[in-house]
């Protein structure tokens, strides 16, 4: 191969790219990744956002079940998701919002099977802050059983795109 | 168990110098991919992972490091009742023995015009995988993990999620039964 060619570098099949996000500074890391991959493949990314509560507070008091108050988390979590797109450069690709409720793992590798996902991006941590060398419970599961690869990164590391 | 640092350069076609590197795409993108570190144990989904250094070195103009640790505790066991001589003896054919795959790989699944590197240490697999991460300044380790049921050594396994949780650089994690974005 010459080092002048001037031929198309080989595409490759990325067409969707899973971040999931829970709003922590570490989440938001992986879809800095995920971007720049996004625009030079025209891959669509898919921000998921999972909300716990009933999982959170399951224990002691049982299952949450008023409708106003998963309402309002999901359209919190939508909006916050939606600013989150406004601020991405959205000329080279696309961008779809999903909020479900469940464990976090499972939804993740869940809704990366059906939506066909190529790639999930995410952190090494969320909100659980534990630092330094251990993982995150939901990464840790997310990497055991995803149907895709897994690109993880985390929040002080060494990096490859401009942060 | 100490762990040495010995590491054994290869000799042999496989992990020859490219004679030059693949054209590379501007980063439009600021993505600068340009050291991928590959632990390598011989195993398909250890190809996988190579098979997608190899279409990121295509793309980005990467230099991909194959890393194989000779694990020693296995012929420590043996030679237990062989003696010194024969454990010495033993480490070196392992040694020779993992240059020469690993030598072989490289040929197999990557790009006659990927730069690549070919390392062996002895030692212990992922905190040896993680500090030549960091030493060789990877920008991205490719790993697998297996996720078969039946798989004889679940080592890589471990070693992965060991990788992944003190890596300096971004992990990406590959698996044995997945869906893939290359041909794989």
């Amino acid at each position: 191969m010459n080092a002048t060619d001037s031929t198309p570098a080989p595409s490759i099949g990325l067409k969707r790219i899973l971040v999931p996000i829970d709003f922590s500074a570490c989440s938001k890391k992986a879809l800095q990744y995920a971007v720049p991959f996004a625009g030079q493949f025209h891959a669509e990314v898919v921000l998921l956002h999972v909300s716990s509560l009933n999982y959170m507070v399951a224990e002691g008091f049982g299952g949450i079940d008023l409708p106003t108050l998963r309402e309002d988390l999901i359209q919190d979590a939508e909006k916050q998701l939606g600013e989150i797109l406004g601020s991405l450069d959205s000329d080279q690709m696309t961008a779809t919002l999903v909020v479900r409720e469940g464990r976090a793992a499972t939804e993740i590798v869940d809704l990366a099977k059906t939506e066909n996902i190529d790639l999930i991006v995410m952190s090494t941590h969320g909100y659980s802050n534990i630092k330094h060398g251990l993982l995150g419970s939901v990464t840790e599961n997310v990497v055991r059983h995803a149907p895709c690869p897994v690109l993880v990164v985390r929040e002080n590391e060494h990096e490859f795109i401009e942060t | 168990m100490s762990v040495e640092t010995e590491i054994a350069s290869t000799s042999g076609q496989g992990c020859a110098e490219a004679s030059s590197p693949a054209s590379a795409t501007p980063p439009a993108f600021s993505i600068g991919l340009k050291r991928i570190l590959v632990p390598v144990d011989f195993s398909q989904t250890c190809r996988k992972a190579l098979r997608y250094a190899n279409r990121f070195a295509g793309i980005y103009g990467s230099t991909v490091m194959l890393f194989h640790v000779v694990d020693l505790t296995d012929i420590e066991r043996i030679s237990l009742r062989l003696g010194p001589i024969a454990q010495e003896r033993m480490e070196t054919e392992a040694v020779k023995h993992a240059q020469a795959l690993t030598s072989q790989m490289a040929d197999d699944e990557l790009a006659a015009d990927v730069p690549r590197e070919c390392e062996i240490l002895r030692g212990v697999a992922a905190s040896g995988i993680v500090e030549k991460a960091r030493d060789w300044n990877a920008d991205l380790i490719i790993t697998g993990v297996h996720n078969e049921r039946v798989v004889r050594h679940a080592i890589l396994g471990s070693t992965a999620e060991r990788i992944v949780r003190h890596a300096p650089c971004p992990v990406f994690v590959v698996r044995d039964k997945e869906h893939e974005f290359i041909e794989t």
